[in-house]
């Protein structure tokens, strides 16, 4: 393993392997320092979704990021799969959101038009009314009024997804350190150096900080404002079931192996990613209203987690300007993401003349 | 004050008649249809005769059950049976559920009695139909009065010679014994034999079974190895090593043990902390002396903190009791807790002795790469190994890699032996490697039930 | 007295005190009890204590019941549970 290198990762979930993903296939060396297995580790534990709808309402520019993401991902997803054999079992067949408050409805109607507009036509939305969405899926009933859907929604297996990039870049020459933590780091001559607690240093001439929660703390030392905060969400797992649901919705959706994986909340609750029983109970109440027959579904595991939130929820892209070189990385939504991370984020890294600028996701925004 | 109770083993008979003496309101839960645990399992409803069959051990229970019996009819004690409880909260919240609808009610404190659970065995063709555990032939012998015919035992420890001797009684011996411990293992035991009265008994107990299981002529073949099942229809072949030699034998029914370890799933939701028993291979409840944990009024007590037998969890559970009863102004309880715990201690000094006579043998707690390791998700020791080997320092990235721990038991099965795979490839120790994140609900609720549960006041 | 029976798929299943589903079955001889959802293998019981989840049938249409947890009672239908199988959905 290598202590010397082009980058820096620290942080080896989604978002830090997808960029280091790309970083190797453009031809960097690269080094990823990464944290311990009871660290909270948004990675773990996210829904799975690859999301467009919902998406940057309020700022256009991160739905068409977004959106973009969503059309890079079939060949991303082919060529890992290929690569490492790893059955990511990705499904873009569009998804749904649906609703059963009529005023949230027509909100939600008006709020895409606009969104549409915006993007001049490009946002190829519907609304399904309530005898189309049972007509469509089956297993709606109950309070549902009707559906918003969006054609290139989809989901995958989020832990194979991550499986499947570890093993990409371990494959492909990426020096992973584990259990680390890092301690000091500065920059001289132009060459980043970074020591960790347990005494690991790695010398890099560019740094990226894609840790997480963890860049509250990390990136104050490479001049960023590492504005994210903890926001909980709870799941709830059933058993496993032949197949019931067509398609995924944001709350509801069949995981590849068979079980019904229900979300969420938005919880403010600090470092703590615990399950409760009133989360649980309100989750569970609110499925059963959009689909009855998931009452008698048996829960198997729940879990809480903790989402990366910046002060508007948008991603983070953002170079110290203190010590160039340093790259702040962060984002709630690392799985939608991992295309064009993988793709964009590294070509914004090495400063490739057809890289994008991304300057409208950077932390200047905060700046009031 | 009210204080949940939860398990009906000795531990929590013995933590709940000592609360109930002294006007405390317990409310027992436990999953099975009566009281007594596994140990004492079904015990209130057999008769004398048939209780006797089964040894002086499981008829010591029957004055406990009693004690319980009068108890129930007195004003404190609420015994509620069927009951599987999903959730215990740090706020001492329980949630249980019966007959698919769920209660959630707030206590002053709890006292988590659960038991152990059988050490698993992963070798070849164990999770074959008609391989089941020494407990589980136990458990059919006292409910069903039914001992399977023409069976193989495999393994070791105080309950495989305990039940054979009870299928013994049945009339339905065991076809054979394949012992996993040797010679040296025994050798290596008496060093650590410190005879106290309790110890000779137990040990006298022992010799007695071994002497009964001598004269039916079972069979009985030591220091054996390497393991293997084939099955097929309602036969099964064992394949075996005995000193470099490969042997089989036929069996209707084989039953493994391999020791049993203390059932941590509610101590580990609690996210208290965990110590690695390295003689016993298996996490055990951080507790102080007397069972309290580091949450206030939460205790856990009998095999649930550490593998010490029936009559050291009948202590264990009144130890408990007592302190909890200290910690909430009854001072009087505290020359009892003393001298409670002085009795407790004498348990302890066998222990060592039997752990390193039984310890767990390396071919199956870090099994080759082909046998299934995690028997819900069906993840073999290869693919564990695999994913190790692509990123994983503990179990909970290990579980994200490979499904392993993901399925209904929870990691009840494959836990402590994914802690050793994974220290022994990253080369850490199991303290280091920790264990599963585990979640309420710990059994399966339904969504109807996790939407609807009744608050109870 | 006649002695109490429920139906294991098309088998009558004999039964004569207090004993789970699980145990009924094995004293007449049956120990597959399901199928497996990944590899579609065949398990049965392993723990009878409610802790190793093997011993999964459908009985009276709901599956994923743990047969050592469920008594056995006159008139329940009890089926082999195939890895497919879904709960009969009201």
């Amino acid at each position: 393993m290598r202590t010397e290198a082009d980058f820096a990762i620290i942080g080896g979930g989604i978002v830090g392997l997808s960029v280091a993903h790309g970083l190797l296939k453009q031809g960097c060396s690269v080094i990823c320092i990464d944290g311990s297995d009871t660290d909270f580790r948004a990675s773990r534990g996210n829904f799975g979704l690859v999301w467009v709808q919902g998406k940057g309402i309020k700022a256009p520019f991160y739905a068409a990021w977004t959106q973009n993401a969503a059309r890079l991902y079939p060949d991303f997803v082919c060529e890992l799969s290929q690569e490492t054999g790893v059955q990511i079992n990705y499904n873009q067949a569009g998804g749904y959101e649906y609703f059963t408050d009529p005023h949230t409805l027509s909100q939600r109607m008006d709020e895409y038009k606009q969104l549409k507009k915006a993007l001049n036509g490009d946002y190829p939305y519907e609304f399904l009314s309530s005898s189309q969405i049972r007509a469509a899926e089956p297993m709606i009933g109950g309070e549902t009024l009707g559906a918003s859907f969006y054609p290139y929604d989809g989901h995958l297996n989020p832990l194979q997804l991550l499986k499947a990039l570890a093993s990409y870049c371990q494959k492909k020459g990426l020096s992973h350190y584990l259990g680390e933590e890092l301690e000091t780091a500065d920059k001289k001559e132009g060459v980043f150096r970074l020591v960790t607690k347990k005494g690991l240093t790695i010398s890099a001439n560019k740094v990226v900080i894609s840790a997480g929660l963890g860049a509250k703390k990390i990136g104050p030392l490479f001049g960023f404002l590492g504005l994210v905060s903890p926001q909980r969400g709870q799941i709830l797992v059933t058993e496993k079931i032949s197949a019931v649901l067509n398609r995924p919705s944001v709350t509801i959706r069949q995981v590849d192996e068979g079980a019904i994986q229900i979300g969420d909340s938005q919880e403010q609750s600090g470092f703590n990613d615990k399950e409760t029983q009133a989360q649980m109970s309100r989750i569970a109440r609110n499925a059963i209203k959009v689909m009855p027959k998931l009452a008698q579904l048996r829960l198997v595991r729940a879990w809480g987690s903790l989402r990366v939130m910046s002060p508007d929820g948008l991603p983070i892209y953002h170079q110290s300007r203190t010590l160039p070189g340093a790259f702040l990385i962060t984002c709630h939504s690392g799985i939608t993401l991992a295309a064009t991370h993988s793709t964009n984020l590294s070509l914004w890294l090495t400063g490739h003349k057809n890289a994008l600028e991304l300057s409208e996701f950077s932390e200047d925004r905060f700046h009031a | 004050m009210r204080v949940a109770v939860i398990g009906a083993g000795p531990a929590g008979i013995s933590a709940s008649l000592a609360l109930i003496a002294r006007n405390v309101h317990v409310t027992m839960l436990d999953e099975q249809p009566s009281a007594g645990g596994q140990i004492y399992r079904n015990l209130g409803n057999v008769s004398r005769k048939n209780a006797r069959s089964l040894g002086s051990d499981y008829v010591k229970g029957q004055s406990l059950l009693k004690q319980l019996e009068q108890a129930n009819d007195k004003f404190f004690l609420t015994l509620i049976s069927q009951a599987s409880v999903w959730s215990v909260t740090e706020g001492k919240e329980v949630s249980w559920s019966i007959d698919n609808k769920s209660y959630c009610q707030k206590f002053d404190a709890v006292i988590l009695a659960t038991g152990s659970l059988e050490r698993s065995m992963p070798l070849d063709g164990w999770t074959n139909p008609g391989v089941m555990t020494v407990g589980a032939a136990q458990i059919l012998i006292k409910t069903a009065r039914y001992s399977p015919p023409s069976s193989v035992l495999v393994g070791s420890g105080p309950l495989f010679y305990l039940v054979a001797c009870q299928m013994l009684e049945m009339g339905n011996p065991p076809k054979a014994l394949l012992e996993t411990q040797n010679n040296s293992d025994l050798l290596k035991a008496f060093i650590h034999l410190r005879p106290n009265l309790t110890s000779l008994l137990y040990l006298a107990k022992g010799l007695v079974m071994l002497a009964k299981l001598r004269i039916a002529g079972v069979k009985r073949i030591k220091a054996v190895s390497d393991v293997r099942i084939k099955s097929a229809d309602k036969a099964h072949i064992i394949e075996f090593s005995k000193a470099g030699t490969k042997s089989q034998i036929e069996a209707e029914t084989v039953l493994l043990h391999a020791g049993v370890h203390p059932n941590i799933q509610i101590t580990q939701a609690l996210r208290l902390k965990h110590d690695w028993n390295q003689e016993n291979q298996c996490f055990e409840p951080r507790t102080d002396k007397f069972g309290r944990t580091s949450l206030n009024n939460i205790f856990v007590a009998g095999d649930g903190i550490k593998i010490l037998g029936a009559d050291a969890a009948k202590i264990s559970g009144k130890c408990a009791a007592l302190a909890l009863l200290v910690d909430n102004g009854f001072a009087k309880a505290k020359a009892d807790l003393s001298r409670a715990y002085r009795v407790h201690q004498k348990y302890v000094q066998i222990r060592k002795f039997l752990d390193v006579l039984y310890a767990p043998k390396d071919w199956y707690s870090c099994p080759p790469n082909n046998i299934i390791i995690c028997r819900c998700e069906e993840v073999i020791a290869g693919k564990i190994r695999e994913a190790v080997k692509i990123g994983c320092l503990g179990p909970n990235q290990l579980k994200a890699y490979s499904r392993c721990g993901m399925g209904n038991c929870q990691g009840r099965y494959c836990g402590n032996i994914v802690v050793n795979l994974i220290s022994q490839i990253v080369g850490q120790t199991p303290q280091e490697t920790g264990y599963f994140r585990i979640r309420q609900p710990i059994k399966p609720v339904t969504l109807s039930e996790i939407a609807n549960f009744q608050e109870l006041p | 007295m006649p002695k109490s029976f429920f139906y294991f798929d098309e088998k009558k299943i004999y039964f004569e005190q207090d004993m789970s589903v699980a145990a009924a079955l094995l004293c007449a001889g049956v120990t597959d009890f399901r199928q497996t959802q990944v590899l579609h293998k065949p398990r049965g019981p392993f723990c009878m204590m409610g802790a190793c989840f093997d011993c999964l049938l459908v009985i009276d249409g709901m599956v994923n019941q743990q047969g050592c947890m469920r008594l056995a009672k006159e008139g329940i239908k009890v089926k082999r549970q195939t890895s497919n199988a879904l709960s009969e959905i009201n």
